[in-house]
């Protein structure tokens, strides 16, 4: 480049740094901090003692009491102009002595253009309506999420990639509806041909199979509808579908979908969701269920109450059931597991709630030797600030 | 060479337009939630800003600190505006507590917090008339008044010494600076005035603060003004209701001049709310400290 080329470059910059920069675009941060005590917690294991050892564990009760800083989220956002927005979540987890866990739960760039909303980077899938709406603490009245998703499926769903949304007004009802193309879940971390390996709840997620790079030369793809009466913003039921290889040469499916209903009305909000998983090719899971080809059907529902105000503050108890079952393609054994749940969420203040929480849960794990089993209780407590 | 320079002169015609010319001035419209619905105030000032620069509303939710992804991305909006315009006390609490030195305009606040005003970004005109008020008084023949007040208030200061000196009323200031100086100094003006005007910085005017003021004034019988109208239904003896179209009216000329550049001083700034408005008296205090008879036309008892 020239010497007089580059004398014209500086003062361009500068005309169009000038004309197109916003007069001040600052960076705007909230968050949240979730504590939780556990006074009493109890399992039993159950199970062969050959396959228990593998775990660690042998036929025994575990009882758990403690105290854990869960998880410290900062929320950063800011306006680049009327239309685009750059949002952030950074969340601590593992807070011990240091910090074991440091995630960007989502960050992506979102501009409104054509009536429509595109987003682009780290974005949250819109698969379902749990995922967006009561992954974090303070979005909801439980302390703890549905076992499957939060403990297996790993919440939140978020991929990089890009999505767009339009909601169109169909007279009666809107209906929003969400694409989106992600790089997609990959095989479970140091290996190329296992995608969910047997484990207890909560050991091993499948989220952790979601990479900073694409698993292969394939993207995933997906979508979701929700359809929301006119005059109740706030309810919707929905459908969502996800598809994508999971393994590095691009040749083994994954496909999720799912089904969602929420309401809210005389105080009683209600969700349920339904989620379908069908994985192909997976050799972790196939010693479990006698097949490589498997799948996963499993529902929660939730209802939460509104309309308790003792002493000016909110009072909210809720209930909560789940059950999930996994099976392979040609019989064999099948995963399963059910929780029953229930609490009350108390705001204390402007910004603090208090949370307590019963969890019952029962679990089943298929193993050529004989089942493993994992039943127990958790009486959870949490208190949850937002800034 | 040419092509460069042919090419840098589209980009920077281009540009051009869009640095030179005025841009569309933006203005945010905030009420809250629960008042939104039934805010003559922000309907009459809404329907004065209409037609002039891009106005957008918006309401808050009464829980709007609940959920800190969604205040992100609203003060984020709200932060890209070029003036925002927060009616009512809610509202202006919000948006001066979460957005201090960004361009804000309040409407019909009584209780807003002394720093806040310190900004030069931040102005507003208030909920309660220094000239209503002083008549008031006066009516009662309240002659000598303290006023405790917080620093970021000494413009309405000044307006209230200056209304004073016309009607033959001594006033005596007490700047309170840090919540340890309200002891003493409301204990100083509740010995030596016969009435307290509280402006209105939280510290004062709300919760535990006015709680000792008030629990002191009724020991000395020494009668409380407040900003707050609210306060005079929990132990204020005068507060004051502004009217709506003429509030809006002065609001929608402050916004106009704040838009304009054209508001530059603290006596500009901060302004008093017009009278013509509603005084608001506390008939069992007046009755229990034996007040000259009343109301005034334009007075309200609350009891």
């Amino acid at each position: 480049m020239g010497s007089k080329t580059r004398r014209w470059i500086g003062p361009l910059l500068a005309a169009l740094t000038t004309a197109t920069a916003p007069a001040s675009a600052k960076v705007l941060f909230t968050g949240y901090g979730d504590f939780q005590a556990t006074p009493q917690g109890a399992y039993k294991i159950g199970g062969p003692p050959s396959v228990l050892k593998n775990f660690g564990l042998g036929p025994e009760t575990l009882e758990t009491r403690g105290f854990a800083i869960n998880s410290l989220g900062l929320f950063a956002t800011t306006a680049l102009s009327d239309r685009t927005r750059l949002q952030m979540d950074v969340t601590y987890r593992d807070i011990g002595n240091s910090v074991k866990t440091i995630r960007i739960q989502y960050a992506y760039l979102e501009q409104k253009a054509w009536d429509a909303t595109f987003r682009a980077g780290k974005i949250t899938l819109p698969f379902g309506w749990y995922n967006q709406n009561r992954f974090y603490p303070f979005q909801r009245p439980s302390i703890t999420g549905p076992v499957f998703q939060s403990a297996i499926l790993g919440l939140p769903i978020a991929d990089i990639g890009a999505s767009a949304e339009r909601t169109f007004d169909l007279g009666a009802a809107a209906l929003t509806a969400d694409v989106y193309a992600v790089n997609g879940y990959g095989p479970s971390p140091g290996s190329t041909d296992t995608f969910r390996s047997a484990s207890l709840p909560g050991a091993l997620t499948i989220s952790n199979n979601l990479g900073s790079v694409d698993a292969n030369h394939k993207v995933a793809v997906g979508g979701r509808l929700d359809l929301s009466p006119r005059g109740a913003p706030e309810s919707s039921v929905g459908a969502s579908y996800y598809r994508g290889e999971w393994d590095p040469a691009g040749q083994r499916l994954l496909q999720m979908a799912g089904a969602h209903a929420h309401g809210q009305w005389a105080g009683v909000e209600g969700l349920a969701e339904y989620l379908h998983l069908s994985v192909q090719g997976d050799h972790g899971f196939a010693a479990n269920l006698g097949s490589q080809d498997w799948s996963t059907d499993g529902f929660f529902v939730e209802t939460d109450y509104h309309g308790l105000k003792p002493r000016g503050r909110e009072l909210t108890p809720w209930a909560r059931y789940e059950y999930t079952v996994s099976r392979g393609s040609g019989g064999g054994g099948r995963e399963r597991l059910s929780v029953a749940a229930g609490g009350v969420a108390l705001r204390v203040m402007d910004g603090l709630i208090a949370k307590a929480e019963f969890d019952s849960l029962s679990y089943r794990l298929p193993f050529a030797a004989g089942d493993v089993t994992l039943s127990g209780y958790t009486l959870t407590l949490g208190l949850t600030a937002t800034f | 060479m040419k092509r460069l320079a042919a090419l840098t002169l589209l980009l920077v015609c281009a540009a051009a337009p869009r640095a030179g010319a005025a841009p569309a001035r933006r203005v945010a419209l905030v009420v809250a939630g629960d008042a939104g619905a039934r805010s003559p105030l922000f309907d009459a000032v809404s329907r004065g800003l209409a037609g002039r620069d891009a106005v957008t509303r918006f309401v808050l939710r009464p829980d709007e600190d609940a959920d800190p992804i969604a205040k992100g991305r609203l003060l984020a909006d709200l932060q890209e505006r070029d003036l925002i315009v927060p009616v009512g006390d809610a509202a202006s609490r919000f948006v001066t507590d979460e957005l201090g030195g960004t361009p804000i305009f309040f409407v019909g606040a009584g209780v807003v917090a002394g720093e806040s005003l310190r900004e030069r970004a931040t102005g507003g005109v208030f909920s309660f008339s220094v000239s209503a008020l002083l008549d008031a008084a006066k009516a009662l023949k309240l002659r000598r008044l303290g006023v405790a007040y917080t620093p970021g208030y000494e413009p309405i200061l000044d307006l209230i010494r200056t209304g004073a000196a016309a009607r033959g009323l001594r006033v005596t200031g007490r700047r309170i600076a840090a919540p340890k100086e309200l002891g003493p100094a409301a204990r100083d003006l509740l010995d030596r005035e016969q009435a307290v005007w509280v402006l209105g910085d939280p510290l004062l005017a709300r919760g535990a603060g006015f709680e000792y003021l008030r629990e002191r004034s009724l020991s000395r019988a020494v009668p409380l003004i407040s900003t707050d109208p609210g306060a005079v239904a929990r132990g204020a003896l005068l507060g004051y209701e502004p009217p709506q179209g003429a509030l809006a009216a002065v609001a929608v000329a402050g916004v106009s001049r704040r838009l304009d550049r054209r508001a530059s001083s603290p006596g500009e700034r901060l302004q008093s709310a017009p009278a013509g408005g509603t005084v608001l008296v506390n008939a069992v205090l007046a009755r229990k400290w034996g007040l000259p008879p009343g109301p005034e036309p334009g007075w309200r008892r609350v009891r």
